[in-house]
Order: structure tokens, then sequence, then C-alpha cells
């Protein structure tokens, strides 16, 4: 594996030093031991915790030095703040003890704010006295507000905390206030310019700038004359005390006098250049003066702040000084509301002569069309100073509604709904705010906690885009202000201003819109749902888009968009929409999709990743690209092959048939119809991955015949990429197409059927089969490479292999030429009818069971006809070409194991590795395979996305030893579970992605894993998990996951992961989401290569290289870059020959080589490969077996003896070559990299 | 080459797989005495011999001292033992796990001249493990043979198990018979009292034992009086009011922990 890639090799130089160097150094500096004061009383523990604080730190967050002061400050603060608890028994007990004690109340309270000066350590002696305090008033007080106005008291914890972290120094505040003092004197000392021509812009050239709007077309009369500005102000969340901090960003509004303009000059993008013209002016001052920073970070720059308008720029800028690089300033131009009449600007007014935009000789009869988005443009900035003094007056000091807004913000903010195109942006949200305020549904006594779950829930029950949904904050009814429904006749969302005059949500599209309700109805439902951690999926948890959505269509190629845009938008919407090129073209696709794709989707998305910004010198760029338009499949409609229309009789047919095309054809169907339909695809020999993708075609369809496009050359269709790492390569299945290895599973499972039908109809049984279970990964969808059915290896022995009675042997060629194809049994676990005949040793159980199956063996093959063979623990059965493995399971078996009789009789329970090996494998496993095939049934995405993680994993050379494949699968069905903040994915693609930022950003240490299949852990099961995991932590697995079959142990992850393997695999998953993120957002998944990049090892950081010899290699065929073969070999179907045998089943060679190294060094190194297909083991090293040790017979192993000083050193060379002997015939050679140690 | 000298008594020695091997373990031996004598470990015959590699077996280490004289047995262990590890009682059911990795090896001679020789062994020459007419297995082959030895003769499970059941019904129909005449009265009228007979007694586990002496607290509290002093009603009601202010430590605790975590900074 040559192939290696630069991206990865840094996590695993970072790896190596986690794993190795670092850590022996990293235990002696004993870091910081206050954070971890929760377990401070296990020595153990805390070593343990300072391991995973390392590990985490390493794995992206930053260490900040100041953890210590932090502590200190917050135990103060934990001080002051007083008790509080929900729920009535703790008031009604808080009162009737304590009524009439004022005095006493009183006293307490000096008490309290005298221990404020004691030391920590005193305050732990007090602690029961703490406890036992009566309370204060405060104290009640703030109990009763938490339960009244909150959803409980830690979720009013958390918002305080939240609150606090993102809330502006006032240090920062007050420095921004002399420096905008600063700001006013020296835009106020502008000379008035010289009247010039609109289209004379030599003078630019002299500032330096260049303007920052498309002149298109150039030619424009009219003349520009600079006058300083008649007033400047903060404006924005700023001025309201709501913006988000750490870093202060502040919009400033800078009036444009009303002298600059003409009455006519919102005609024609005549205000608009003027404006921008203005802009350059100002921004040309400014940075003479030196007040704002030419930093290169800093140097100021165009932004298109408001929907990506590229009509309406605005200049941003960093202050020099102290406020360098802590704060950014947006300067936006306003004009005095009476520069235009605002009637003028009505949403069926024109402003966009099509004489002018389209050099039109002729005068076309009648009125232009209307130009609703661009008169809006202009409206806002009319209007803008108006909404401010409404939105001041309203919100005045209203603390709580403010906090409520910052909620809504930071709500807002992790959707990436706020910004870009089509955003519903935090100007928006306040408006909504007011306008609730204003008709009282919100009132100022709420809680920041009420006022965002009103909010959410008036979102989603109204509908702003239908006539009488719309809102209006304009309560005159007098004046010249357009009605409602004349607004919804040219918006799709209407949201009016204070004025009556602008709609505030013009930008916005119906989709959008519908995103935004979803979205509500989605925080109400967690806020209601008590299993849910509402807190963090609302406002912790970033919800990005490529994450959000199962596809996305990426639009790279922006010119051949220009190009339909030209073609195929209706000259209407080119006067209104035209300067918006990217705008358009959306909402040209959006309009064919929405009609083509129609009941497949269920929710629809827009986002144009890169933010439009560029240097006051440069050329404006407004169209960047890549333009993504997400969907989520409908479970329902999206993979069907074929798409009725309307009966053939209908009127509707004929406008199906137009749309369509020659595809609409006339169908019979099975209950009796006639209708149109379109096919995509035939029923035959479609597989399940295929019809995950039908969305595929039905865009590049429509993309193709509707709008012009080619598709292979501007579109890239995000759904499965990574699904090919999943496909065969060298063989295929005899009755059925591959795929994502889904009907393979499927074929597994129908011939377990089949069996488990015969197993429970065997007859001369002394005790029936009861149940029959699978146990297997393949049997809950999640086997990678699912075994294939053929009868080629159940044929008597030939070449590597002989023929015993019942079964092939490897024959001497195996051990040295070929390695045989590797067969995976099915494990089973038969259930049997109950008895109280069984004996009460665990002994003579085993032997029991032993005769059950030699019994189960010959009646099957007596009764059956299968082929068959006992073995002491279990029957192998050829079924359909299939190997099943069954194991006979007694219930109280694993109770017996533990039994031990004490020397005076009493019978005591000892728990035992054995014990706990057949309790996982006849109870847990059955159980989890059971939930999980389940939730495969309600969520298909399941399967194929759990052998993704695991493919990832393997192939970073993890074995499942150091990351249990079950684990992977529960944490996979983990993002099933709790989608949060998302809906359940229904791409496998998509679910990956998601499991790679819940590995790269999960901290295990503080979040355990529960998984309440079904529902079937109550609320109080779920609160013990909780208290247990908080309680206990230190005892419990780094990993920990409860299911309801098992969940106070987290048996799953007792022996793996370790925190070195978590650390890692979280590094790894960071940087392979980097890769794909850049996969998703930018244009360079243009290249294949990109996708399968992040399968790919480096083997940079092991110190010794195994090289395995392939033929050897059972799974070759499996390996990420395994050729594909020239010739792919179909299997033979199975047939049951005449001297059919048991084929060689669970041999892997590579397995069993592991397997040695680990029994026997285990202490001295760790190996490491890719169960499927890797073709070398890396072994490293552990860092305390390489020191040397004092001469005694406890270190001897593995070492040699060193004079002078006489100690014990590792003997390498020694265990290299043991490496070599242990795989001999498999091991083609040794590279040892490390000459140093 | 020097003779290396060792602590503790001990001789070090070389040992290699084959001749051709390039990297050899250094193992370490010396004679073996310890005051718990086992008859089938002689002091005056066998040789303890630490760090053996994982790969060694009975045969290879009868190879490698084959120059010493006839080896009449081999025991490993994996840690130093004055016993000898027991052996399984049917090839079908191992009860005894098998000694992995890095061993300890007791090499009984058939003469005690054997062991002086080893004792005396040269220590620039190496043992030598395999060889080609007395070949250790590994690697594929030995996995290869494994696999194959894996598949049972059926019939011959069949006849252990049957054996081993008739035993173990013999034995516990015994067990029954004896607790029968426990359960008769004897010479001074005392009755045995176990699970089974006419009055049978209660199993004898933890459990049962944990069960009854809960059952017995809950009796007693059930006899004492509660809520009739006002202390006893201030004390209830602090409790409650404790453990509600400790639920909401453990909440505070919990944002503390969030808190260090930098769990509360959304972007």
């Amino acid at each position: 594996m040559s192939v290696s890639v630069s991206h990865l090799r840094c996590v695993f130089v970072n790896f190596e030093l986690i794993l190795f160097a670092v850590e022996p150094k990293f235990l002696k500096q004993k870091p910081v031991k206050k954070n971890v004061q929760y377990e401070s009383d296990e020595s153990l523990g805390a070593d343990e915790s300072e391991d995973l604080q390392f590990a985490f730190n390493l794995g992206g967050t930053p260490v900040e030095n100041d953890v210590d002061d932090d502590y200190i400050d917050d135990d103060d603060d934990e001080h002051d703040g007083s008790s509080e608890e929900d729920g009535d028994d703790v008031l009604e007990t808080l009162e009737n003890n304590f009524e009439n004690k004022d005095t006493r109340k009183r006293k307490n309270s000096e008490n309290v704010d005298g221990s404020d000066a004691t030391s920590l350590k005193k305050r732990k002696k007090s602690k029961t006295a703490d406890l036992q305090k009566p309370p204060t008033a405060q104290e009640v007080a703030r109990l009763r507000e938490t339960e009244n106005l909150f959803h409980s008291s830690l979720f009013r914890l958390q918002i305080e905390e939240m609150i606090g972290e993102i809330s502006i120094k006032k240090k920062r505040i007050s420095s921004f206030i002399e420096w905008f003092s600063s700001l006013k004197q020296c835009l106020s000392k502008i000379k008035s310019g010289e009247v010039l021509e609109l289209m004379d812009q030599d003078w630019l050239e002299n500032l330096g700038v260049s303007i920052p709007v498309v002149q298109e077309p150039f030619s424009l009369k009219g003349s520009f004359n600079f006058i300083p500005p008649s007033s400047i102000s903060i404006v924005g969340s700023h001025a309201i005390g709501c913006s988000l901090g750490p870093h202060l960003n502040v919009d400033i509004a800078i009036e444009m006098p009303s002298k600059c303009f003409q009455g006519s000059d919102h005609i024609n993008h005549r205000y608009h250049r003027k404006r921008a013209l203005y802009l350059c002016q100002v921004i040309a001052h400014l940075k003479a003066s030196g007040i704002i920073s030419s930093k290169e970070d800093f140097v100021p720059r165009f932004e298109l702040p408001r929907a990506s308008n590229p009509l309406i720029p605005v200049v941003v800028v960093v202050p020099t000084g102290a406020l360098q690089g802590r704060a950014q300033v947006h300067l936006h131009i306003t004009v005095p509301e009476e520069t235009f009449k605002l009637s003028k600007l009505n949403p069926s007014k024109n402003s966009v002569r099509s004489k002018w935009l389209f050099n039109e000789k002729t005068v076309s009869e009648g009125k232009d069309y209307a130009t609703p988005i661009h008169n809006a443009s202009i409206l806002a900035d009319l209007v803008a100073k108006q909404n401010e003094t409404l939105k001041l007056e309203t919100l005045e000091d209203f603390k709580n509604i403010k906090d409520g807004i910052i909620l809504l913000k930071v709500w807002l903010r992790q959707r990436e709904l706020d910004q870009g195109y089509s955003a519903f942006g935090s100007y928006l949200m306040t408006m909504l705010v007011v306008y609730l305020l204003r008709s009282r549904r919100l009132s100022s006594h709420m809680s920041s906690y009420q006022v965002a779950r009103t909010v959410w829930n008036f979102l989603k029950e109204s509908d702003w885009t239908s006539d009488g949904g719309g809102l209006t904050l304009c309560d005159k009814t007098t004046g010249g202000a357009p009605s409602l429904s004349e607004f919804h006749e040219h918006y799709e969302v209407v949201f009016v201003d204070y004025t009556g005059y602008c709609n505030l949500a013009a930008h916005l599209d119906a989709i959008s819109f519908k995103r935004i309700k979803l979205e509500s109805a989605m925080a109400v439902q967690y806020l209601d749902n008590p299993s849910v951690n509402s807190f963090q999926a609302l406002f912790m948890k970033t919800a990005p888009f490529y994450r959000r959505f199962d596809h996305i269509l990426c639009f790279t190629n922006i010119s051949s968009l220009e190009e339909m845009n030209k073609k195929f938008a209706s000259k209407k919407e080119k006067l209104d929409k035209g300067h918006h090129s990217i705008g358009l073209a959306a909402y040209l696709l959006l309009k064919v999709l929405q009609k083509g794709l129609g009941k497949r989707v269920s929710e629809w998305g827009i986002h144009i990743p890169q933010k439009v910004s560029w240097q006051i010198a440069d050329q404006p760029t407004p169209s960047q690209g890549p333009l993504l338009i997400g969907i989520n499949l409908d479970s329902e409609h999206a993979y069907s092959v074929l798409d009725k229309g309307p009966p053939a009789d209908m009127p509707q047919a004929e406008e199906f048939r137009k749309f369509w095309g020659d595809k609409s054809e006339l169908r019979r169907f099975q209950d009796g119809s006639i209708s149109e339909a379109v096919v995509w695809l035939s029923e035959k020999d479609i597989t399940l991955s295929q019809r995950r993708v039908i969305n595929r075609q039905i865009t590049e369809y429509l993309l193709k015949t509707k709008l012009g496009l080619d598709t292979s050359k501007c579109l890239v269709y995000l759904a499965d990429q990574l699904e090919e790492t999943l496909a065969l390569t060298k063989c295929k299945p005899a009755t059925f197409s591959y795929g994502t290895g889904e009907e393979a599973t499927l074929a597994v499972l129908s011939a377990l059927d089949k069996l488990a039908a015969q197993l429970r109809g065997l007859s001369d049984l002394p005790l029936d089969i009861s149940g029959v279970q699978g146990s297997s990964p393949v049997c809950r969808y999640t086997d990678v490479f699912p075994p294939l059915s053929t009868d080629s290896h159940c044929r008597p022995g030939r070449f590597i292999t002989k023929a015993k009675e019942n079964c092939n042997v490897l024959a001497a060629k195996a051990h040295y030429s070929h390695a045989p194809d590797y067969v995976s049994p099915v494990e089973v676990v038969l259930q049997l009818a109950l008895s109280g005949k069984w004996p009460d040793d665990a002994q003579a159980v085993r032997r029991v069971r032993t005769a059950f199956a030699i019994q189960i063996a010959e009646s099957l093959r007596t009764q059956c006809g299968l082929t068959t063979q006992a073995f002491p623990n279990y029957v192998d059965v050829v079924k359909d070409g299939f190997v099943f493995r069954l194991r006979v399971a007694y219930q109280r078996e694993p109770a017996l194991l533990r039994q031990f009789v004490m020397p005076d009789g009493m019978v005591k329970i000892v728990d035992n590795k054995e014990a706990q090996i057949l309790e996982r494998e006849i109870n847990y496993l059955p159980k989890i395979t059971s939930f999980l095939h389940g939730l495969h049934q309600q969520q298909p995405a399941f399967g194929p996305a759990a052998c993704l993680a695991k493919r990832w994993i393997s192939s970073h050379m993890i074995r499942w030893s150091h990351f249990p494949e079950d684990a992977i699968e529960l944490l996979v069905a983990h993002l099933f579970l709790c989608p949060e903040p998302f809906s359940p994915p229904a791409q496998p693609q998509i679910a990956f992605l998601r499991f790679l930022h819940l590995l790269s950003s999960t901290n295990w240490h503080l979040e355990p894993i529960i998984l309440n299949f079904n529902n079937d852990m109550n609320r109080e099961i779920v609160q013990e998990i909780e208290h247990r995991f908080t309680s206990e932590r230190a005892q419990l697995p780094a990993l920990f996951i409860a299911t309801p079959s098992e969940h106070l142990n987290s048996s799953w992850t007792k022996e793996a992961p370790s925190l070195t393997i978590l650390a890692r695999v979280a590094l790894l998953a960071a940087e392979s989401l980097k890769v794909l993120q850049s996969c998703y957002l930018t244009e360079s998944h243009l290249e294949t290569n990109m996708w399968k990049q992040i399968f790919r090892p480096s083997l940079d950081c092991y110190n010794i290289i195994i090289h395995l010899n392939p033929s050897m290699i059972s799974r070759n065929s499996q390996w990420i870059d395994a050729k594909v073969s020239e010739k792919i070999f179909a299997l033979n179907p199975y047939k049951k020959g005449d001297n059919e045998k048991i084929p060689v089943v669970g041999y892997d060679a590579v397995q069993c080589y592991l397997q040695d190294l680990e029994e026997a060094y285990s202490d001295f190194a760790m190996f490491f490969h890719d169960l499927y297909g890797g073709n070398v083991i890396g072994v490293v090293w552990k860092p305390p077996a390489m020191e040397p040790k004092d001469f005694k017979i406890s270190h001897m192993n593995g070492r040699k003896l060193e004079v002078n000083p006489t100690q014990l050193t590792l003997n390498k060379e020694a265990l290299v070559e043991d490496f070599y002997i242990l795989g001999k015939g498999l091991v083609k050679s040794i590279d040892v990299k490390d000459s140093s140690v | 080459m020097d003779k290396l000298k060792c602590p503790l008594g001990l001789t070090a020695l070389y040992l290699k797989y084959s001749s051709e091997s390039s990297g050899q373990h250094m193992i370490f031996v010396k004679q073996h005495a310890v005051r718990e004598r086992h008859p089938d470990k002689p002091s005056d015959r066998t040789l303890f011999m630490l760090n053996i590699p994982p790969y060694c077996t009975e045969e290879s280490l009868k190879f490698a001292w084959r120059e010493c004289g006839a080896v009449k047995a081999v025991f490993f262990h994996s840690k130093p033992s004055a016993s000898v590890p027991l052996v399984d009682e049917s090839p079908f059911f191992p009860t005894h796990e098998v000694v992995k990795g890095f061993k300890v090896a007791y090499v009984v001679f058939e003469k005690p001249e054997g062991l002086m020789r080893a004792l005396n062994w040269n220590q620039d020459q190496p043992l030598i493990l395999s060889s080609s007419e007395s070949p250790l297995l590994c690697g594929t082959s030995k996995w290869c043979t494994e696999y194959n030895a894996r598949i049972p003769d059926v019939n011959a499970m069949k006849e252990d198990v049957d054996s081993y059941m008739a035993a173990y019904d013999k034995k516990v129909q015994k067990e029954i018979e004896k607790e029968k005449a426990e359960g008769e009265e004897d010479e001074d009228g005392w009755i045995t009292v176990s699970k089974r007979g006419r009055n049978p007694g209660f199993a004898r586990t933890e459990n049962k034992t944990k069960k009854i002496l809960a059952n017995e607290d809950k009796k007693r509290s059930k006899k004492e009086l509660l809520n009739i002093y006002s202390f006893q009603i201030r004390e209830a009601k602090m409790k409650n009011l404790m453990t509600l202010r400790q639920k909401f430590e453990e909440d505070k605790k919990k944002i503390q922990m969030l808190k260090t975590a930098r769990k509360f900074k959304p972007f």
C-alpha cells in the first residue's frame, strides 16, 4: 500500500504522539487536577480522566491555560447562586418548613455572605451544613420562577451559561464607542464633491476603489455628487444589545442625504449605482484616515449581506487599536424616507425599464412588468430608519425578550439559516419578535425560554406564503400602501414592515420559509420530548447544510447556469432578478425540480456556501459557486421506479404529457386503471442502492430536457459516492445484482427463515426447538461483505482442500501456495423448550448441549437431507449454499458458571470471563440483533450506513478487538434513533458523515449513548442510567453505551475501545470529515479519487510493517484498492450436489496470525490490520515495554540481559524474528522502520 | 565471547528457532530447587527455564536438549510453580487453559547427568528448537493442522459425553441418597434439613441469605414508630430538602463539567 495521503499523515504523527510518546510524560506532568474534581476520591479514576482530558485536547479542542482561573471564578459563582429545584413538592416543603422565620432567614443570608470568603477546604467540610441551611427568600423566588418560566432547572442553567459565553465584554463595547465617535468625526470632515456624470467614473481609480456593483448595461444617464452623510448611527442587533459574541459585530448606518438623488433615481439601478459610488467615497476616505485596519487579514472588503443581493453591497472594516481582530463593522448606506415617494415602489410598479435593460429600440406597448424584488431592495433602505425606531421603542429594556432573541439567533446560526441566499436573517427574526410583542402574543414578563418557544410555536402554525397568512407591522389603514393580497400576488413570502410599503421577507422563497417552519416544528418537538437533551440539540449542535440533506445537488459551473438564465428566464424574471444571476438560476431550477420530483421529496433546502466578499480594489464577483440544493427523501414515494400520472381521460393528463414529453407513456395498472406514467428503471434486477438514487436520474433528465443543462459538466449529485467502497470486485452473485450487499443480506435471511422452519419441525429431539435467532452481523444488515451462496465451495475437496467425512479440510497446498476464499459462518442461537431436567452443574450442561448438537446434526441430516457436522459447542449446516453455525443455548448456564460453592456450603456468585462471553453470545447478541434488525426495517439506510462506518474504521487498520464492531453498529444506530438536530437519514452516505462528526466531536467522558429501542426503557430507567453515568463515571468504560437489554454496564465496550483508540479515531474522523466537507462544499469533488482517499491508511506511524503474501489472504478481493478483475466471474447458483461437503469455513490465516501475535506479544506491542483485505500489519511498540527493567523474574519475558548496569532490555531482534516464525508462509517481508529504538 | 554473569543464580543461554534464524532469545536456566517438593519435579533432575518463546512445544524442547540426554517430561507454566499443570479429562471439553505467550518451563531429565550437562551448556552454542528432521510447526501449516484437527470424530465425542453423563448421574444419585440418609433421624434424634425431603429447607446461596437479612431489617423497621416526635418530622423534612438540594448540586456539577469541557460555546 504505497499510496498514502498527506492529509492523514499528520493525523498519524499526532497519533503516535498520543499513543506512545507522550502518554507517560503526560502522566508525570500531572495536569490541572481541579477540573476533574468529580472523581478526585478515586486515584485510579482521576488518572483515567486526566488521560481523557488530554486525549481530547489533542483531538481538537484548544487547551487553554486559564482553566485554573476559570475554575475558581466559577466556584465563587456557584456559591452565590442559590439552589433551585423543579417540582411542586420542593416549594411546598420549603414554604411549610420555613414560614414566619424571617429572623432566621436573615441570619442565614449573612452567613452566606460571610462564607464567600472562606477557602475551598473549609467549604468542603461544611458541605452537609450547606445542604441543611434554610432557604432564603431569593432562593424561593428563583425556584418559583424556574418552575413557572423555564423548561427545567438544568435548561435554565444552561441558557444562562451560554448567554454568558456569547455576550460581549463591557471593555470591548466601551472601546468601540470611542472608536465610533472618531468614525463620526472622520466622516463629517469629508468635503462635498463636484457634480459628475454617473458614467464618468475615472475618479474612482485615484481612490484605489472599484465600484462594487456589476454595471450591466453600463450606459446610464444621471449625475452624482458626494455630500457628507446626514446622519450616522449604530443600528441592528448591537443597537438593541442582541448581537452574538464573543467577537463584536456592529452595523452602522450611514445616511445618504436626499439631495444626492433626483426624483426618478429609483429607476434602472440608478439608485444602486449612486449608493455604490457613495460607498466608494466613504471607504476611500476611511482608508486614508487610518482608523480602520489595513493589515492583511483585516483589510476592508465588500460583502453582500442582504440575501446575497449583488445590488446592495456593504463594506466591512476592522477598527484599528485594541479592537483589531476582535471587532467587525459593517457600513450600510441608507437614505431618508422622503427621498422617494414610497408608493412609487409598490410591488406592482416597475422600476427597471426593459427598454434600458435589453437595449430595445422600440418601446413595447403598455406597461412594463412589475419588479417587486428590485423595488423591495430600494424600499428596505428607505424604511430602515422607521423600523429601527419601532424596534428600539418596542423592545425597550426588556432583558428577557432580548435574551430570547439571542437564543433564536443562536438557533438560526447553528442551522446556517441566517446568512446567504434566501436567509431568514436575524433582522427578520427580531422584527418577528417585535410583531409578536405588538400583537400581545409575547409579553415583557416572559422568560427567554418562553420567548423562543412562543416564536417557534408561532412559526410552526403560521403560513406567510398564502394569501391571508402574511403578517404586517403596519397599523395605519389610510394612505396609498398596498394591500396584503397585493403583496402576496408579487412575493412568495410576506411580512410587511411598519410603513406598510416594504416586504421585509421579499428575498425569502417559499421553500426556505417552509424549512424554517419545519425547523421550528422540530424545535418545539425537542422541547416537548423529555428524552431528548433539547438544549444541546437546539443551541449547541451545529447542523450544517451538507450534513442536513440526504441528497445534495451541487451546481459547480456558474457560467452554464448563467447561460441557462439567458435562455429560459422570462423577460419579467430577468427584469426583476436578472442582476442576481445565481438567485435567478436557483429560482428556475427549483421551479422545474419541484414540479418534477414532487412527492418524492419531503423537504427542500438551498444554500450557497461561499461567502461573497472581495477586496475593495477588486472587481465585484457576486456570483460564486457552488450552488447547493438539498433534498430529503420521502420514504413512501422516493424509491418507486415509476411515477404514476393522472388517468388518461382526465384533462390533467395532457399537462402531464406535456411536462414529461416522450418519457410519458400510457400504462395499465394492477387495479385496472389506465394512467399516464413515467418509468425510470425496470423493476427487474434493480438494487436497493439504485432505488435510493432514482432521483438523480429524474433530476438529470429534467435539467437536460427542461433547462438545457449538460449535467455531466455542471452538476454533481452527491448521494452515493462512498457506496462504491462496498461493491464487489471479483465475482457477482448468481441470482441478483449485488449493489451494496443489501440483496445478499436478504438472501441469507430468507435461507435462515427456511432453516428455522425446518429446525422447528424436527421431530425426534428430546426438547423441541422453540426459538431460532441469528446473531451474526449479517442478521442485522451490518455485514460489510455478506456471505454469498454458491455450490462451488461445497464440492468435495480438490486443489487446496481435501474431503473428510462431512467436511472439507485444508490440504497441504493451502499451507504454502494459496488460501481458500473466506466463507463466513452465520451464527444462530437455538432456544429449546423449557425443561426442569437440565443438570445443575455447568460442566454437565456443556455435555448435554453437545449431546443436543449431535442429535440436531443427525436429525437435520436424516429428516431434511442437509449436510451437517456436529462440534462440541455447535453444529455447522449447509443450507442454500450458506453455512449456518447453530448453538444450543441454555439460559441458566451463565448463572451456573458464576456459582461457586464455598467451603462452608454457601453458594456464592462470582462473575467471570467465561460466563460473560457466554452471556453475550446467547443473550445479548441475539437481542441486539433483533433490535437492529427492527431498526433497519424502519430505517432502511441503517444497514449500509453501518457497513460504511465499519469499513472506514477497519480501513484505518483498527481491528474489532480495538473497537468492537457491535459498538460501531450501536453508534450508527444512535444516529438513527437520536438524529437531533436533524431528521433520521435516508441515505447511507449522509449517515456516515454524521457518524464521522459524532466520532470527532463527542466528548465520550461526558456523554453516554443511550439507545432506547422501541422506547423499551421508561423515563425512570433512563434517569437511573444517567445518574449512574455521572456518579460512577470512573468505573465505567471509556465509551458508554446503554441498550434496553443491558443498560447499566455497557458490556459492549468494556474491553475496548480504550481512550487512546477513541482519541485516535476522533482525529481520523475529523480529518476524513474535512476531506469530505471539501468534497461537498467546493468543486474539488470532480476528482474521483477524492472519495476513496479517506479509506486509505497511512503507514508512517508504525514501528514495524509486516507485509503479507497476497495469495494467502483469504479476503484479498475486499481490499479497498483491489483491482476490479477484468473478467468478473459469476458464481454458480447453489444446487445440492450428491457428495456435498461443508466448505472450509471461518478460516482466515491473517486472523489466526493476529490472534497468535496478540496472545504472545500483547505486552510489548499493538497490532493493527484492515480486516477487509488489508495486506499489511502495522506494529507499534508499547512505550512502557521499551524501558529497561530491573533484573527480576517477572520482567524476563521477551527481554535480554545487559551488563553495566545489570538490567533487562527488550530483545527486539528476537521478537521480530518471532513475528517471522509465527507467520511462516503468510509473511512476505518485515520492515523495521525505526533504527533509533 | 565472555560468559554473561547473571544474578539470582541463573545462567543465560541463547535459543534459536532454527539454525538459519538470525534473531535469538536469551533464556535463563537454573536447577529447580524449591521447598515444596513435587514428585514429578525431582530437584536433581529438573531444569528450570525462563523466558521461553510462545511457539515452543514439549517436543521442541526435548529436541533442543537432545544432546544432554533423554528428557522425561516438560511442564509449561505462565509463572514459576512448584506443582505440575492439570491435565484435561476429555479431548473435546478442555477445562484448563493452555499457557500462551512467554512462559517458564520445567524440563525433567531421565537422569541427573542430563541436568548437569544442561547446566554446563556452552553459552556460545545456541539451543535449536526446530530442524528438518524434527520440525516445529508454525504459521500456515500450524493453522491448517489446527483447523483440520478441530473437526471432531462425532462417535468418539458421543461416547465421551455418554460416559461423563453416566458418571454424573451416578454422582447426583449418590448425593440425593446421602441427603435422604441425613434427613433421617440420627442416634441423638437430630435431622439435617436439606433441599429435598418432606420439609425442605431453603437453598444456601448468597442471594437467599441477603434476602433473608433484608427481610429481617424490614420487619424491625416496621416496629419502629415514625412521625411521632417533632424532631422526627423536622428531620424528615430536612432530609427531603437535602436530597432535592443534592440533586440540584448534581445539576450544577454537570454544568460545571460541561463548562470545563467548553460546552457552552455554540460557535
